[in-house]
């Protein structure tokens, strides 16, 4: 069977076979929808593709709703173009959208904003790390935050660090105070102050750190 | 000039990275399974533990000092391998990563080899805080000599470089053991110790056109590159290999032909796609499934299935794997299985049959989309034959979270 067009194959997060469907499009507003979901996630020369519908065996869009999915798109009946984007959460909608004239915003479709190139300068130096406890939150660092760790960076005075004390399990995050070789707490509570001249390893700067101020993906509670 | 620069105690190092309480203690880290010990530190090695010993004969010497073993936790060692190679990568102008834990790096035309050395494993220790060596050599023979150099004498302080410099070179050679140099097997150095070849040194100085008669080509190129002649190139050979293996060993034994299918099927669908990854096709399949080399009836199974025309099509091969097995299938308690598949050749230039049918671009078509989807080691779609996740996976018990792969895994730190 000969067709031009998109196929797309949804699939749940948990994503295995089973859960795949195959969704060729069989009417013209369905492609035009699939292309709308495209349009938000893949760079503006997709766009441009021309899509002509052959009608192939119906499937229902309802039931694929509460699905969401990781997609693949290319083009079938001539020589494959793949292209995958993997997008974690991309929610269904039922209703089909009519599209009409071409989106004049397309040729300005830049990359989009990625947090990981504004939060990590150094990939091979930086790991990721969860706050515990409640002796920093007076620089803003609370239980459960997320702490962007960077090994490359040199400590500076007031700098907050992730250090290994007397050999631990687990690191330690503090205020670092290089003139008096302290590493201090930020808290109304008090605690006391670690001497760095013995059994302290810094292991790195913490260069920021991000609050959940709402569940995240993928994070078990 | 070249460099290869290794990783010290690669796997046990990893463990330590997060959990200071573990760095100076001897880690044993086990192989799939958790079957036998495949890597120690040097603390293990000091207290008398030996690689490839099995748990149990182990075990004494674990619970008296206290050592710490953990599973292999492939995740975490492959991701920071990762972040190694990228830095390495920033000191030279090419490179080439040989293993989880070594690289090759081309210095040529660089200047203060040594000085380069020891910034990066300065670099290395203090991005990722994992130790590495550095053995710089005119050729990627004489880069490996220096860097085992550098492993051993503690005066090297973890650089060795095996310059111009003749004498040099000759006297590290010359203490070299012929066995240990870099593509001298152990067969092949019991066979040249017979002929008095004892050191890197003799092997450097017998005559070219005897070591080719006996030992065949790249033993000849061995011997010319410890005469600091340049044989072997770099990228060569990278997506050349001769077979691709896939054995592992299940997470409880196996009596039933189905279950035994639908796990050698998984592994052939992982052999498939290095298969696919390195641009190959394959014409024929080995699979064989055994028994425990411990207990006392060692029994095995295997059978060769040759395809009409060489393919990389999955389904088509899982087909007849599964007929195979089938075919030479005998009731044993199997504890592992194993893929081979050789007669590959690139799928470039590939002059198929005459009279046999091409593999259809529908099959290269859905291979490529497999691929895509399952890319990153991702177990996505997969063959109806073959399993998703069973009670007979590998097991792996003392496996340390992926501090670095996974978002409920990464490392706790006190506030």
């Amino acid at each position: 069977m000969y067709f031009s067009g998109y196929v797309i194959i949804f699939s749940t997060p948990s994503a295995n076979l089973h859960s795949c469907t195959y969704l060729l499009p069989d009417d013209q507003d369905r492609i035009i929808y699939c292309k709308r979901i495209l349009f938000s996630y893949l760079n503006s020369s997709y766009l441009s593709l021309h899509l002509r519908s052959a009608s192939t065996q119906k499937h229902s869009l309802m039931s694929l709703s509460t699905l969401y999915c990781s997609y693949i798109q290319y083009r079938v009946g001539e020589k494959m173009k793949s292209c995958i984007q993997f997008s974690p959460k991309l929610p269904l909608l039922t209703a089909p959208i009519h599209a009409g004239f071409p989106s004049p915003a397309a040729d300005y479709l830049h990359d989009t904003l990625s947090l990981t190139n504004l939060l990590v300068t150094h990939p091979s130096a930086t790991f990721l790390a969860w706050a515990e406890g409640n002796s920093m939150e007076l620089v803003g660092i609370f239980d459960g935050d997320l702490l962007v760790v960077d090994r490359s960076l040199k400590p500076r005075q007031g700098d907050i660090v992730i250090a290994s004390v007397d050999c631990q399990q687990e690191f330690t995050c503090k205020v670092f105070d290089l003139k008096n070789q302290l590493l201090c707490a930020a808290s109304i509570n008090d605690y006391p102050d670690i001497s760095c001249i013995e059994g302290v390893l810094i292991e790195g700067v913490v260069a920021h750190s991000v609050r959940m101020h709402r569940p995240a993906n993928y994070v078990k509670p | 000039m070249f460099a290869l620069v290794d990783c010290v105690a690669f796997y046990c190092s990893c463990e330590a990275v997060f959990r200071p309480d573990l760095r100076n203690k001897p880690i044993l880290v086990m192989s799939n399974n958790d079957g036998c010990c495949v890597t120690l530190n040097e603390q293990a090695k000091d207290l008398g533990f030996q690689k490839f010993k099995p748990y149990f004969e182990l075990k004494p010497l674990i619970d008296q000092h206290g050592a710490i073993v953990c599973s292999s936790n492939y995740e975490l060692y492959g991701s920071l391998s990762k972040k190694v190679m990228d830095i390495l990568a920033t000191f030279a102008s090419d490179h080439e990563v040989y293993s989880i834990d070594e690289s090759w790096l081309d210095f040529t035309g660089h200047k203060h080899l040594r000085e380069t050395g020891h910034k990066i494993n300065a670099t290395v220790l203090s991005y990722t805080g994992l130790m590495t060596r550095v053995g710089f050599g005119s050729n990627k023979t004489l880069c490996k000599v220096a860097s085992v150099v550098a492993k051993r004498i503690k005066k090297a302080n973890g650089v060795c470089c095996i310059d111009d410099d003749d004498v040099q070179r000759r006297t590290i050679l010359a203490r070299f053991p012929v066995r240990e140099v870099w593509g001298v097997g152990s067969k092949t150095a019991a066979k040249l110790n017979l002929l008095g070849i004892q050191s890197a040194l003799d092997l450097a100085e017998y005559d070219k056109n005897a070591i080719r008669a006996q030992f065949g080509i790249n033993i000849e190129r061995t011997s010319r590159e410890l005469n600091a002649q340049k044989c072997f190139s770099f990228h060569e050979d990278v997506n050349e290999q001769e077979q691709i293996i896939v054995s592992r060993s299940f997470g409880k034994p196996i009596y039933d032909l189905h279950p035994l299918q639908s796990m050698t099927i998984s592994y052939l669908e992982k052999a498939m796609e290095r298969l696919r990854a390195s641009n190959q096709l394959v014409r024929n399949i080995s699979i064989s499934a055994s028994t425990s080399k411990f207990s006392g009836d060692f029994q095995s199974i295997h059978n060769v299935i040759t395809l009409p025309t060489h393919s990389d099509d999955t389904l088509l091969v899982a087909k007849l794997v599964s007929q195979g097995l089938a075919q030479c299938y005998q009731r044993h308690k199997f504890v592992r299985s194993m893929i081979c598949l050789t007669g590959l050749r690139s799928n470039k230039n590939y002059q198929s049959d005459l009279l046999e049918a091409k593999q259809s671009a529908n099959s290269i078509a859905l291979m490529k989309v497999l691929d895509t989807l399952n890319s990153g080691n991702k177990k996505i779609v997969f063959l109806g034959r073959s399993s998703a996740k069973t009670e007979w996976d590998m097991k792996r018990l003392l496996k340390s979270p992926e501090y670095t792969t996974s978002w409920n895994d990464l490392p706790k730190i006190q506030c």
